[in-house]
């Protein structure tokens, strides 16, 4: 019984040198990768492919959708990282851009909006308002933040955050998506 | 509830839709009940209030310096605009007179600013009647705007930049080249959409004809700014009853008289023209000014003397008034913004029955509205 | 021409060239019915402010000229105990918006007004936010009805 050609198990084929008492030692994932095989879990691909094809609902409710828009234009182009395909129906999209106040009117759409899209979902908070209510937290109309409302993933701060910080919170979510076990942000500062 | 009706001899019955409060092309959370028979709407209930976050009542218990930031959310497009009229308001309280320079600068900010919210309502409209690549062009242009306001000032979109007594900053090399790039793209632009966009088959057949507005309606339900314009009522408050230093420069008004979505379209279009024009006086205006002042002498902690005071501008979306009355304490007793998107948008109930859903959305992006002024 | 006109109910403001007190609420609607039939066709604004200490609301009513950019403020004050003033919706359609929004905020109410519901706040909101002696009580929000 001769294996012409194992890339699993290369030793133990046609080497002359190899020790009998390895038979089963496996090459390391990078080792396989430089021979063009990938070694996953499902779900490891699953969490890959999500964070590169992130679906935004196309919810704007105040100052910061305005600066949403401007992300997906030309200067910005969010869609290098694979977030542009804004949805407009909740039953498409798989990330919720609270981009505004919440008021007490706007709170049972927003919760009812959450409800509607399909697992896995996420949220993420853009600007102050969303965060905890913002300048307007003292209103006798405004929800202090959408974590009121819906269990929200990445903050990003500003009133309204700029263009390139609403892209690293989009790439925070990825990364959160991509490493689940990581607890705290992991920058590459060079 | 649903009833039947039978005209023309056959059957049908009215319904209603729910339009918004999240639709994409609601430009926020407009909400809009529409009895429908069959395609055609014959009734509409709009309903407001879905950004309401009391920016009135929280303004009287904030000190004026702390209440100024609140008016760039009220029209975020244009967040110099707003500063306007409150400071205008507050500043006739006070009794403060502004240097010629800080009023040269307000209004240069000013002008810069209704270029860049024309080109939003430019680019939304074109992408709500389905064009999506309509709306890359001129948020490319509303980038050099706002790296003029950037360069300025330091802020993108809401600036805070009119202060009471004068203005934040004075101008800076960095202004002058991004100044340079916006005389240089803005043209090529406006003539590029004038050729993409005037004469398109499917948007003349989306625009001309639809919403139209007579000259009487506009102004019973006091429209203002462009959405009057459109319908033949030459009114323009920089003209009409100049504020800052208006009255220095000589403002063409274009006015359309058709009065529908298109005659909308086109009057900001041509009014893009006139602003570029009037940015660029502006600017060799203060060019020629000597250096001096941008602020006037004003106390640390303000306390305006009571009364009441009234202050109107011209917004990109109409005309935006402010009144401010005072106890002579820290804080106002009451601030009120007249916001004209709110008054623009009371017409819906009247002009849209008859249409097709697809001209609701014709109409309402043509309206340029922004909810945060309506909600206040 | 308004102070000629209606020289018994209306009052100049001192300091001011634009500014009149409307003496009674009877005298509103008449003279908003001849600032309209004088070209003043813009009704820029409706307002009010509280007075809780003198124990009233001031309405302020801008009106404006197309023609001139001339503007008109009428001023007129209601009593607290019984905020009542008569709808100039008639007059300009603009009111229509304006006098709800008024409502919605003050609760003041307007006579002959074809539709006065709150327009910002939602149905069943109680109290009057603008109001200086409104106290803000955070609603119990009992959560939307599941989606099964």
């Amino acid at each position: 019984m001769a294996l012409k050609t194992n890339i699993l198990f290369p030793r133990k084929v046609g080497m002359p040198d190899g020790d009998p008492s390895q038979i089963h030692d496996l090459l390391t994932p990078e080792e396989l990768e430089s021979r063009g095989i990938l070694f996953t879990s499902l779900d490891k691909l699953f969490r890959w492919g999500t964070g590169w094809s992130l679906w935004p609902l196309q919810f704007g409710l105040a100052c910061c959708a305005i600066e949403m828009i401007c992300t997906t234009q030309s200067r910005f182009d969010m869609s290098r990282f694979g977030f542009e395909v804004f949805r407009n129906s909740p039953r498409q999209a798989d990330v919720m851009l609270v981009a505004g106040t919440i008021t007490e009117k706007m709170r049972p759409s927003v919760e009812l909006l959450y409800h509607q899209m399909p697992e896995p979902k996420w949220v993420i908070a853009i600007g102050s308002c969303a965060i905890s209510g913002g300048p307007f937290v003292d209103s006798y109309s405004v929800v202090a933040g959408a974590d009121k409302v819906v269990p929200v993933d990445v903050y990003i701060p500003g009133c309204p955050p700029r263009p390139e910080a609403i892209i690293d919170g989009m790439l925070q979510l990825k990364a959160k998506l991509r490493y689940p076990e990581r607890q705290k942000v992991v920058r590459d500062v060079k | 509830m649903i009833n039947m009706t039978n005209e023309n001899g056959h059957y049908s019955e009215v319904y209603q839709l729910n339009f918004g409060p999240q639709h994409p092309s609601t430009h926020g959370v407009l909400h809009m009940l529409v009895e429908m028979d069959g395609e055609t709407c014959v009734g509409v209930d709009t309903k407001i209030g879905y950004l309401h976050r009391g920016m009135e009542k929280l303004l009287e218990s904030r000190t004026y310096l702390q209440g100024l930031p609140y008016t760039d959310r009220l029209d975020y497009l244009a967040g110099v605009n707003n500063n306007l009229p409150y400071v205008l308001a507050v500043e006739k309280l006070l009794g403060v007179e502004v240097p010629a320079r800080a009023n040269l600068l307000r209004m240069l900010t000013c002008e810069i600013m209704r270029l860049a919210s024309y080109m939003v309502g430019i680019g939304i409209y074109i992408m709500d009647l389905g064009a999506v690549s309509g709306v890359f062009y001129p948020f490319q242009q509303r980038e050099y705007a706002l790296d003029c306001m950037s360069a300025l000032c330091g802020a993108r979109m809401t600036q805070s930049y009119i202060r009471y007594g004068g203005v934040q900053a004075d101008i800076n090399e960095e202004f002058d080249a991004t100044m340079q790039k916006l005389f240089d793209e803005v043209p090529r632009f406006i003539e590029m959409y004038h050729k993409l966009i005037d004469e398109n088959e499917i948007f003349l057949t989306r625009t001309k004809g639809i919403g139209v507005i007579s000259a009487e309606d506009a102004m019973d339900y006091a429209l203002t700014g462009p959405n009057l314009r459109a319908s033949g009522v030459d009114y323009d408050l920089r003209r009409d009853a100049p504020y800052c230093l208006y009255d220095r420069f000589n403002i063409k008004v274009p006015v359309l008289t058709a009065g529908d979505c298109h005659a909308r379209y086109m009057q900001r279009m041509l009014e893009c023209e006139e602003i570029l024009q009037l940015i660029k006086e502006i600017y060799a205006a203060l060019q020629a000014e000597p250096a001096g002042e941008i602020m006037a002498k004003i106390p640390k902690v303000l306390k305006p003397a009571a009364g009441e005071a009234y202050a109107q501008t011209e917004n990109p979306k109409g005309i935006m008034g402010c009144l401010v009355a005072s106890e002579g304490k820290l804080n106002p007793l009451r601030v009120h913004f007249r916001r004209p998107s709110f008054d623009n948008i009371a017409i819906f109930e009247k002009i849209m029955p008859g249409h097709k859903v697809a001209d609701l959305v014709s109409i309402i992006a043509s309206f340029d509205i922004v909810l945060g002024e309506i909600d206040g | 021409m308004v102070q000629q006109k209606f020289s018994q109910m209306v009052e100049l403001l001192p300091d001011t060239d634009c500014e009149y007190r409307v003496m009674s609420l009877q005298a509103l609607l008449p003279i908003c019915q001849e600032l309209k039939a004088a070209g003043y066709a813009f009704l820029a604004d409706i307002t009010a402010v509280d007075y809780l200490n003198e124990g009233y609301f001031r309405l302020l009513y801008q009106v404006c000229n197309y023609q001139n950019g001339d503007i008109i403020v009428l001023k007129v004050d209601v009593s607290r105990d019984e905020p009542l003033v008569e709808s100039v919706c008639p007059v300009w359609a603009a009111a229509n918006w304006l006098e709800r929004e008024v409502y919605d905020m003050f609760g003041i109410v307007f006579k002959n007004h074809p539709r006065l519901e709150r327009i910002l706040m939602w149905e069943g909101f109680e109290g009057w936010p603008l109001r200086k002696d409104f106290v803000h009580q955070p609603t119990k929000y009992q959560g939307r009805r599941r989606l099964d």
